[in-house]
């Protein structure tokens, strides 16, 4: 809303998630695979094991280029593309937290310079310099990943923050224990998988397989230890973040289920694989945990993101870059009277207002199509009940920020989304009333399960329930705006389905 | 339409504008130093590596080459600190002039995105020529240009950046002909001269450092020191003479109400400008004399002196224009300060312990090595 907004053709979550869970992967490998390297190292000196000692010279190139390359030119990445997607939040969160940014950039710069040390100096220091170095460069990788911790967990629960603006209340806040747990545990699992990459490039025999089953136990403690302060956090994020993945969201709802599925899959196929039988586990199972790490982490951070809406910072600011304190404001005078990026259009040219306000008001997460797009959403609605709905948004769906623009907004946005290709004009009749109940009721209700449609018609009759989509209307509700064919076609399928099923079912 | 600038963010700065600003310019300076360490070297070991390539004279051709190599051999560690003392300037630019930086940054979101592959590949090409590159043949010619291709390209694009968040009266006529962010700063006539400006600074400093190396080796009677201070000496006398016809260039090309304060309208302002165009030519003086003296390496170190503070007036003096261009829409002062000082102390003990264990480590790397 004060920031412009960029254009894209797709969702700006994609870009999002594509740099961000790469570049999260590697973070993580980054700091776990510094502790990885450098007990792996002490433990090849105390045994005097050259072989060991040189699988883990080798072990640091690849990890040097995987964490330096990669994980710092993505890190940069993503802080470009969170200030090209979202500059409000960026500025809010670079404005709290400014200090605690330069302390990471401390940690940071020794990470680095450790680094470079470390892989460069294995002929050049001593043992003990060697190993110094290699704990510098863990203990300065991990308190990177301390500080920035605080600031994302900040997001979902500020905490005390919120009244006070005291940045130790918001860098330590609720849930900040749990997720540098997850982190550090994550973090130790992911090396152990890295592990079992440099291991399977050997040929059996030559530490290999002995080096396999260490990874995997690496990994293993990594991965349960980490699934526990899942559990923990679980139990500290706000119960409306809770509720998102209860049915209110459902695609988080989804995700939230398959999660623990996935990382037990991952959990199995390591015991399988590396553990139990080294030998017929090579780089393609490696591969195969690799790839089911990077998507079990995914899955996490998707959840972490998906159950945050719709905020950007819980009860500060929302995605769409508006923050709480400004929705009277908005209310007020509307959407373009008050965002900054919006261009001087004639009040009489409802498709170019509602242009402007797609863009200043939804963009920031929605495209037209595709995924999270919105032409597919309104697809099979009037231009009304779509306008309806896009004002009691925050009630209808619990992950959108409130309607702030003004009736006369909403109807033009509304109008926009109906041109955009892919929507038809006309709306045709459904073929039969279930038809109807997944066009008008579905979007908000379920059968049975979230905002269960049959406890608010319960013992009605078709008629009734025909009578009721009349007065229906409220501040939660939008009318039914379809023929009345229609509404005959869902009172009926209503009445004899659900209304029934549900008396039946007591 | 409304203005577009963004108002300040309403969580205001957690400490002083000064103390970010002086930290800005620090982190700044630091920051060119090492870029144009890279973009100099990874300019003249390409040349020196065609002319190895290309040159039938056999003691020529290795002296070329053992230049060459001593530039790709630092090139990665030189790129991996360049980033990281330039996320550091980022953030405090982002902390003091937000507004303008994440405006500019939409309007031409494609290309400043674009720096991360670019980033990428290039950093991962400067580990390859360093690991791999010790044959001298088309291949390895062929990397050193994709890495002098994509430093350039990274420039470039910065450069631009840079130049959009100073124009905030050219934004609406970019973003809403086209708000797909595909824009550049082409348009502004002090684009080129400002680019230029950079990057054969880059090769002034990067020819200054070589003779720095040249002239110690000379003190220690090391190989290739007359030859490195000598060819050093020159890649800094000729980009620096340049300099001038550049800066010039770029001073002319500002618009005048950000000029004139610099040519007399704003004394503090004016003053860093002219010592800071005294001290090259100064520098440069020293450098001739230093070729001539029988012992190089304390004029050469005092011209590098003369050099290294010309750099930090030269930041100043773009913070200048930075300030002046923006006046009419928005006064440092007028951030809202809430300071965080036990958070702003802890960085500084934290920078010097970081200071600390940085020096250590590097001096056990150095002592462990044999030259």
């Amino acid at each position: 809303m004060h920031y412009p907004v960029w254009d894209l053709p797709f969702a700006h979550g994609l870009l999002i998630a594509v740099i961000a869970v790469i570049h999260v992967f590697i973070a993580h490998i980054a700091v776990g695979g510094g502790l990885y390297l450098i007990v792996t190292e002490t433990l090849a000196r105390q045994r005097q094991d050259p072989v060991l000692l040189a699988i883990v010279q080798s072990h640091s190139r690849a990890f040097l280029l995987l964490s330096l390359v990669f994980g710092a030119m993505t890190g940069v990445g993503i802080w470009f593309t969170i200030g090209l997607i979202n500059p409000t939040g960026t500025s809010a969160l670079i404005h709290t937290f400014v200090w605690a940014w330069t302390i990471e950039w401390c940690f940071f710069f020794m990470e680095i310079v450790a680094a470079l040390v470390y892989v460069y100096g294995w002929d050049r220091l001593s043992a003990r310099q060697h190993q110094t170095v290699g704990w510098i460069y863990f203990i300065a990788a991990w308190f990177s990943l301390v500080v920035i911790n605080g600031i994302i967990s900040f997001q979902l629960t500020p905490g005390p923050w919120l009244s006070t603006r005291n940045v130790f209340d918001g860098f330590f806040n609720p849930t900040y224990w749990s997720s540098m747990f997850i982190r550090s545990f994550w973090a130790i699992g992911l090396a152990g998988l890295f592990g079992l990459w440099t291991a399977t490039g050997r040929e059996a025999g030559s530490r290999r397989i002995w080096l396999q089953r260490y990874s995997a136990v690496w990994s293993l403690v990594g991965i349960a230890a980490a699934s526990l302060a899942v559990l923990w956090w679980w139990r500290k994020i706000p119960e409306t973040a809770r509720e998102l993945t209860r049915g209110d969201m459902p695609i988080a709802t989804v995700v939230t289920q398959w999660t623990p599925i996935a990382v037990a899959v991952l959990a199995v196929i390591v015991i399988l694989g590396p553990l139990l039988f080294p030998r017929r586990s090579g780089r393609p199972v490696t591969l195969l945990v690799l790839g089911l790490g990077l998507f079990c982490f995914g899955l996490g951070e998707w959840v972490r993101e998906g159950v945050r809406k719709p905020w950007i910072v819980q009860d500060y600011l929302y995605v769409n870059g508006l923050r709480a304190d400004e929705i009277d404001r908005f209310r007020e005078g509307g959407i373009l009277a008050n965002a900054r990026w919006t261009r001087s259009v004639a009040a009489t040219d409802s498709l170019a207002l509602g242009r402007e306000l797609f863009r200043v008001a939804c963009q920031n997460c929605h495209a037209r199509s595709g995924y999270n797009g919105l032409a597919s959403r309104v697809s099979g609605w009037e231009p009304q009940y779509t306008t309806a709905l896009i004002k009691r948004i925050e009630y209808l769906r619990r992950p959108m920020p409130p309607w702030v623009g003004t009736a006369d907004e909403a109807r033009a946005l509304a109008l926009y989304l109906h041109q955009l290709p892919g929507v038809p004009s006309e709306v045709a009749l459904p073929a039969d009333g279930r038809a109807a109940y997944e066009r008008r009721c579905s979007p908000c209700h379920s059968l049975g399960g979230f905002r269960d449609l049959g406890e608010y018609i319960e013992g009605m009759e078709s008629e009734e329930i025909y009578e009721f989509m009349e007065y229906m209307e409220s501040d939660y509700m939008p009318p039914f705006t379809g023929s009345d064919r229609e509404r005959q076609l869902l009172a009926d399928w209503l009445g004899q389905n659900v209304a029934r099923t549900k008396e039946v079912g007591r | 339409m409304n203005g577009l600038v963004p108002g300040p963010d309403p969580l205001g700065i957690p400490g002083p504008a000064w103390l970010f600003e002086s930290l800005l310019h620090l982190t700044f300076s630091l920051h060119l130093v090492l870029m144009n360490f890279l973009v100099g070297g990874a300019v003249i070991s390409m040349i020196e590596r065609a002319r190895a390539w290309r040159s039938g004279d056999e003691a020529e051709t290795a002296e070329s080459r053992r230049l060459a190599r001593w530039f790709e051999k630092r090139l990665p560690t030189a790129f991996a600190l360049t980033v990281t003392f330039g996320v550091a300037p980022l953030l405090f630019l982002q902390t003091l002039y937000g507004p303008f930086f994440y405006s500019s940054s939409v309007v031409m979101a494609w290309p400043w995105l674009w720096i991360i592959p670019l980033l990428l590949v290039t950093y991962s090409l400067t580990y390859v020529l360093s690991w791999k590159g010790q044959d001298f043949g088309g291949w390895q010619m062929i990397q050193s240009v994709k890495v002098v291709g994509g430093l350039l390209l990274i420039a470039f694009v910065i450069s631009n950046n840079m130049g959009v968040g100073l124009r905030p009266e050219a934004w609406a006529a970019k973003y809403f002909a086209n708000a797909s962010g595909l824009h550049l700063n082409l348009d502004d006539p002090s684009f080129w001269p400002r680019l230029l400006h950079f990057m054969v600074a880059a090769l002034g400093v990067t020819g200054m450092i070589l003779a720095m190396v040249g002239s110690r080796r000379l003190d220690r009677e090391q190989p290739d020191g007359a030859r490195w201070l000598q060819l050093g000496a020159l890649w800094y006398l000729l980009p620096t003479a340049f300099q001038i016809v550049t800066g010039l260039w770029w001073l002319i090309s500002l618009p005048r109400e950000v000029m004139m304060p610099l040519l007399g309208g704003d004394r503090p302002a004016t003053i860093v400008f002219m010592v800071a165009m005294t001290l090259p030519l100064l520098s440069m003086v020293t450098m001739v004399f230093a070729l001539r003296a029988r012992r190089s390496f304390p004029l050469v170190h005092l011209s590098s002196w003369l050099l290294g503070l010309t750099l930090v007036g030269m930041v100043l003096t773009r913070d200048a224009v930075r300030r002046n261009t923006l006046a009419a829409h928005f006064r440092l002062q007028d951030l809202e300060v809430m300071p965080q000082w036990s958070m702003a102390l802890a960085f500084g003990g934290l920078f010097v312990v970081a200071l600390g264990v940085v020096g250590w480590m590097t001096r056990i790397y150095l002592n462990g090595q044999r030259d």
